[in-house]
């Protein structure tokens, strides 16, 4: 008599997994997206944005700032960045599948208000490098997750 | 002088970091990292101005606020490109069974 040789079992794991990427490929459902696409709005709206800083702080950069109420060029750039970070936020929010971006655009939003506060209470010279590399961050994160969407698109 | 040593605040922000990205840890490890890094020494130089007088304790925390912030925002591109690394592999995979389907079956159903 031959006694059969038991089959090595799948990892149920595994099968589990087959099984999905299967029922999919069947439903018709050849590719997922979990993040929203690569949107060139977000993408120029924000290299604009933190160049706009970077000349704000450039300026304040070169004599520092003493503490005091905002200079109405100092009001108008506040002014300018918030109508630009809620335009940035509208059209973010139009996108399906971008809450992350969502997120981060709120982040730089209150960190824009954290720097008015800054300007108002003193900057001396020496403390603009941790504010600059500070937003350069936070613009940089939107940027590098904004480009990275293009999904090795052209 | 500043009471933050930066070879014990750095390993332990990375640490932190890990924990929840730790899926996507070895996509965007060198991301995290080097951004960490001028953040962690961005809180040393903070702390050091307020040790010296150079800071208020108010002016500091708004300072501290900043780094916050921007941190958040590296961890959410973080999180933002393990999404884009697991969709990938994903749709490879889906790419996979479809010509195994297409193959088996000798047309392309799918």
């Amino acid at each position: 008599m031959i006694t059969p040789t038991p089959s090595r079992p799948v990892a149920p794991a595994l099968l589990r997994l087959f099984t999905l990427l299967f029922g999919l490929a069947l439903a018709g459902c050849t590719s997922i997206t979990l993040i929203s696409a690569y949107d060139e709005g977000t993408d120029k709206g924000i290299t604009e944005f933190q160049k706009s800083v970077e000349t704000f702080l450039t300026g304040v950069e070169r004599t520092g700032r003493p503490a005091g109420d905002l200079s109405k060029a100092e009001v108008a750039f506040f002014e300018k960045a918030s109508v630009d970070l809620s335009s940035l936020r509208v059209r973010a929010a139009a996108i399906s599948k971008n809450d992350i971006t969502i997120a981060m655009l709120a982040n730089l939003t209150e960190s824009m208000s954290t720097l008015e506060e800054l300007v108002k209470s003193g900057i001396t010279k020496e403390q603009i490098k941790p504010i600059r590399d500070a937003l350069n961050a936070s613009t940089g994160a939107i940027l590098k997750l904004e480009l990275a969407k293009k999904r090795g698109e052209k | 002088m500043s009471s933050i040593n930066f070879g014990t605040l750095f390993p332990k922000m990375l640490a932190a970091a890990q924990g929840p990205l730790k899926k996507q840890w070895p996509v965007v490890k060198d991301y995290v990292e080097s951004e960490f890094k001028k953040i962690g020494e961005s809180i040393l130089f903070i702390e050091t101005q307020r040790a010296l007088g150079k800071m208020t304790d108010e002016q500091a925390r708004l300072h501290l606020k900043l780094q916050t912030l921007a941190s958040k925002n590296v961890l959410l591109a973080a999180e933002g490109l393990g999404y884009l690394a697991v969709e990938a592999a994903i749709n490879a995979a889906l790419a996979v069974v479809k010509d195994a389907i297409n193959t088996a079956l000798k047309f392309p159903l799918i």
